[in-house]
C-alpha cells in the first residue's frame, strides 16, 4: 500500500496509544471515550444486535489495550481500531454461522431473529405515526437480511462504505487490501443486492 | 459496461473528482442504458437503511476501564509482541500440522475420538468434507490452523483469532483479492 498524505499528518491518537502501550489506564480511558461510539456503531451494523455489539466492542477495546505496543504506524490509528473491530465481528459471525450449521437448525440458535427485541430505537426516526415506523422497521429488516446474505469480505466493505461513510482509501487501509479490491468487492456486493422494486416483484 | 458500472458506483460514493463526476454525469444524460444502470444502482444504494446505533451507555467506558485495570493487575497489560515472533510461531504451528497430516493421515487416526469426528465431518481432512463445509458456510478457505482448532475444540468452536485479529478476512469471491 502506498503512503497516503494522511500518514504525514499528526494523529493525536498516536500519542495516546503510545501512552496506553506503557500501561497508562487514564490514556486508555481517553482513547475509549474518543472511539466508543464509532466502534460500538460499527459492531452493531456488522452484528445487527445491540447487546452483542456492545460486548464485542468491549472485547475489541481490551484487545486494543493488549496490542497497543504492537501498533505499527501505517495510517491513522482509527483505521487500526476499525481493522481489529471488523475482524473481531467477522470472527463472531463465523462462529455464529458455524454454530447454526452444527445445530442443524435447532430452535434457540444464536442468530438474531430481528424481532422487536433487537430493533434499536432510532432517535432520528421522527415518524409521526405507527405506519411510518413500521415501514422503517421493514426497511431495516430487509437491509439486514440482504447484508447477512453477503460473503464476509463484501459485507465488511459495504458496511464501511455505506454506513461508516469511509472512502475507498480508508476501507483499503482498514482491511489491508488495495483500493481496486475495495471497488471490486463493493461492486459485487451491489450486484447481489436487490433494488426495492425487485423485492416487490 | 462493467467498467462504466464501477465508475457509476464511484460517482454514487463520491469517489470521483469534480471534473470526473461532471464528465460521467454528462454521459449519463445522453446514454439511456447508462442512465438506467445508474438509476438502478442508486435506488439499491439508497434503499439500504439501518437504524442509528444506540448511544453508548455511560457505564460502558467505566466497565472497559475496570477490565483493563484488572488485566494490568494480573500482569496481562500491553506487551510488545514483535511480528517476527508471531510469524515464526504461526509458521511452526502450520508446519507441525502439515507434517501431522502427511504422517498421520486423518485427524481421527491422529488420536481424536470418534464422537468428535462425527461432528459434521469437519475433521475428515480428505478435502471433500472441508470444502463442502466452506461452501455451506461461505467461510472462505479455512486455514489448516482453523481446521485444527475446529477439530480439537469442537465444543467451543474456537478459531485461531491471533492469526486474524489484524489480518483481513479471506474470501472466496471470484476475481477478488484474497488477502
Amino acid at each position: 500500500m502506498t503512503e497516503s498524505p494522511q500518514e504525514h499528518e499528526h494523529d493525536p491518537d498516536r500519542d495516546i496509544l503510545d501512552r496506553v502501550a506503557g500501561g497508562d489506564i487514564e490514556s486508555f480511558a481517553v482513547l475509549v471515550g474518543r472511539h466508543e461510539q464509532r466502534l460500538v456503531g460499527l459492531c452493531e451494523r456488522m452484528l445487527h444486535h445491540p447487546e452483542e455489539a456492545r460486548d464485542a466492542a468491549q472485547e475489541v477495546f481490551l484487545k486494543v489495550f493488549r496490542k497497543a505496543g504492537t501498533y505499527r504506524p501505517r495510517g491513522k490509528v482509527y483505521t487500526w481500531l476499525y481493522r481489529i473491530a471488523v475482524n473481531h465481528c467477522l470472527n463472531l459471525l463465523r462462529r455464529r454461522k458455524l454454530a447454526k450449521f452444527l445445530s442443524f437448525g435447532e430452535a434457540g440458535g444464536t442468530q438474531p431473529d430481528y424481532g422487536d427485541d433487537h430493533t434499536t430505537f432510532d432517535p432520528e426516526d421522527s415518524a409521526p405515526d405507527a405506519e411510518n415506523r413500521l415501514a422503517s422497521k421493514r426497511r431495516w429488516h430487509e437491509t439486514r437480511r440482504q447484508i447477512d446474505a453477503l460473503p464476509s469480505g463484501q459485507r465488511a466493505v459495504l458496511v464501511l462504505a455505506k454506513f461508516e461513510n469511509l472512502s475507498y482509501r480508508e476501507i483499503a487501509e482498514v482491511l489491508e487490501i488495495t483500493e481496486g479490491a475495495v471497488e471490486s468487492r463493493l461492486f459485487r456486493a451491489m450486484q447481489r443486492l436487490r433494488a426495492p422494486q425487485e423485492n416487490r416483484e | 459496461m462493467n467498467h462504466d458500472k464501477r465508475q457509476l458506483m464511484r460517482l454514487l460514493h463520491g469517489e470521483l473528482t469534480t471534473e470526473e463526476a461532471a464528465q460521467l454525469e454528462a454521459r449519463i444524460e445522453g446514454d439511456d442504458e447508462l442512465r438506467a444502470a445508474y438509476e438502478h444502482l442508486a435506488s439499491t444504494w439508497h434503499s439500504l437503511e439501518l437504524p442509528t446505533p444506540q448511544p453508548v451507555p455511560l457505564e460502558f467506558s467505566n466497565k472497559i476501564g475496570a477490565a483493563a485495570k484488572q488485566q494490568l493487575e494480573l500482569g496481562l497489560g500491553p506487551l510488545p509482541a514483535p511480528r517476527w515472533f508471531r510469524t515464526v510461531a504461526a509458521t511452526a504451528l502450520s508446519t507441525g500440522i502439515i507434517l501431522g497430516l502427511l504422517l498421520g493421515g486423518t485427524f481421527s487416526e491422529a488420536g481424536l475420538t470418534a464422537d468428535s469426528a462425527l461432528q459434521a465431518g469437519v475433521f475428515q481432512v480428505d478435502g471433500l468434507k472441508v470444502e463442502s463445509l466452506q461452501a455451506e458456510l461461505d467461510l472462505g478457505p479455512l486455514s489448516l490452523a482453523e481446521i485444527y482448532w475446529l477439530s480439537v475444540d469442537d465444543q467451543e468452536l474456537l478459531f485461531t483469532e491471533s492469526a486474524t485479529d489484524e489480518a483481513p478476512a479471506t474470501t472466496t469471491s471470484p476475481g477478488g483479492s484474497v488477502p
